[in-house]
């Protein structure tokens, strides 16, 4: 079961059994790790963070009952349990106070905040089984944004090379992913 | 750049795929994303709320009476050897694949299998690998101060310490630990020193130079006197970036010149500073020039905590590079040093 539908909750107890739990952490995981590193900075304590956001909801599981949507839920304590993370460790951490005040500053009720991430994680995995240069050539262009003469030039390869790997990825892509509910509603 | 698809609502399909470009566009401010492993990570939670991560083999349940007492029997028998196994193991004095040791005095040596040695400090304490034959690194954990000479092999030596890791292929180094500063000293061959939090914060040491480690914060100890330089990042609370800026005129080490920058920082390939750091972190602004040909193993003096703009000022202060405007307000092409 997939929980992508930001819209509303399919299902508004969806922590309570453990193989629909185990769903919602796989599939969250990593789309919450590089969202809560994108204020810490540090790739092993993002993971900490979201499993301690994990435990939480875990401890909870029984009485959690959704209104919004698990991204709007995970969103939420995973933003508290950064705020916290920081406050515990402040002296380990460089530029604490000024990384509590962005947290702070995120709205409560952003359900869409995690939709980058989770659209990413589609595209990484739609992307694995590609070469690593074609995956390269895609990623340089779509989210580093160099144009193909500058992707050509730092890669040290024509112009032509370029056009046609990416043409060949996003033919992979939407195959891929034309059943994901974010590029198809 | 639309993929031309066939079919009955090829409008509405076009019309969706453009949904495609756009949530890319928006996925820009993702640089890096970083994949886990989900299902080690899902381990992993399961051991902190205390959860079997076995459950799901003991859910098949064999169909008849006759079937179920024969699976019950099977595994009984099993659970017996395995628990014989584990005592007969536990038993036998000889199986420690790692061994701890504390010294009691000054130099108190320990040698590892392949040769290395180790001068530990009294009080000193570490954990070392007793056989090396199914490792994948040299590991050592090192709580106190001690001396190595590393014997070459392709095991990587690690020695973690104090929030740091040294890593070394062969060599001579030293570590001394000093409440939460560390102290490491490289005495022969090249040794990389990583943060254990963050493994992209790390320095490599060629022969004699000395780093201290404190707080996350890396001090280059090569430039010994000078005390209002080293002072003072030691009593300056960090908290933005550490160094303080290039100050003093040195003249010392290379030939002449060498204006009024001061050559501070580690040691790199000038390949790692101009491919591996400043064209990757800014491809759209520097370039290299097709026609400078280098030396990529050329080792280069700089300061990577400084802005882009004073790395390349540096090289060129040294004579490694030269650089031109490029066609935007900021950017820049690296060329060959002019003569």
């Amino acid at each position: 079961m997939s929980f992508y539908n930001n819209s509303k909750p399919l299902v508004s107890r969806p922590f309570v059994s453990k193989a629909d739990f185990e769903n919602v952490f796989k599939e969250y995981f990593n789309p919450l790790v590089n969202f809560v590193n994108k204020y810490l900075h540090n790739i092993e304590n993002s993971k900490e963070v979201v499993q301690i956001t994990f435990v939480k909801i875990w401890h909870n599981r029984e009485q959690i009952e959704i209104k919004t949507s698990v991204n709007a839920y995970l969103y939420q304590i995973a933003k508290n349990s950064m705020i916290d993370f920081i406050r515990k460790n402040k002296h380990n951490l460089a530029h604490a106070e000024l990384n509590i005040m962005q947290i702070e500053q995120l709205s409560d009720d952003n359900a869409s905040a995690l939709d980058p991430y989770i659209v990413r994680q589609a595209i990484e995995k739609a992307l694995a089984p590609l070469k690593p240069k074609s995956r390269e050539i895609f990623e340089l262009n779509k989210f580093e944004g160099l144009s193909y003469e500058e992707i050509a030039e730092y890669l040290e390869i024509s112009k032509r090379s370029v056009e046609d790997n990416i043409s060949k990825v996003l033919k992979h892509l939407k195959e891929e992913l034309k059943n994901h509910p974010y590029f198809f509603d | 750049m639309w993929i031309n698809i066939k079919g009955t609502s090829n409008k509405s399909k076009v019309g969706k795929l453009s949904k495609f470009d756009s949530i890319l566009k928006q996925n820009k401010e993702i640089k890096n994303f970083v994949v886990s492993d989900v299902d080690s990570e899902w381990n992993s939670f399961l051991d902190m709320v205390g959860e079997s991560t076995e459950v799901k083999k003991v859910e098949t349940k064999p169909k008849s009476k006759i079937k179920s007492l024969i699976y019950t029997l099977s595994i009984g028998i099993a659970a017996t050897l395995v628990l014989l196994l584990v005592f007969t193991l536990a038993l036998q004095p000889e199986t420690k694949i790692r061994e701890s040791y504390t010294a009691s005095k000054n130099n108190d040596i320990i040698q590892l299998a392949d040769g290395s040695k180790i001068f530990l400090q009294n009080g000193a304490s570490i954990e070392y690998p007793k056989v090396l034959s199914e490792a994948n690194e040299r590991k050592i954990v090192l709580n106190g101060s001690a001396k190595f000479d590393v014997t070459k092999s392709i095991l990587p030596f690690r020695v973690y310490n104090n929030g740091i890791i040294v890593e070394v292929l062969g060599t001579e180094f030293s570590i001394t630990q000093e409440n939460q500063k560390v102290i490491v000293e490289n005495h022969s061959g090249s040794v990389q020193v990583l943060e254990a939090k963050d493994r992209n914060n790390f320095r490599i040491l060629k022969q004699g130079d000395k780093f201290v480690y404190e707080n996350g914060q890396f001090t280059d100890m090569n430039y010994k006197p000078e005390p209002v330089i080293v002072a003072e990042p030691v009593t300056e609370p960090k908290i933005e970036k550490p160094k303080p800026k290039v100050v003093e005129p040195k003249p010392e080490v290379k030939e002449e010149v060498k204006p009024a920058e001061v050559v501070s920082g580690s040691v790199y390939t000038l390949d790692s500073v101009l491919k591996g750091h400043l064209v990757k972190l800014n491809k759209k602004t520097i370039k290299v020039d097709k026609k400078f040909k280098y030396d990529k193993d050329q080792r280069v003096r700089v300061n990577l905590n400084q802005s882009f703009l004073e790395i390349m000022q540096s090289l060129k202060a040294q004579g490694f590079i030269d650089m031109i405007p490029g066609d935007c307000p900021d950017c820049y092409i690296i060329t060959a040093p002019t003569k």
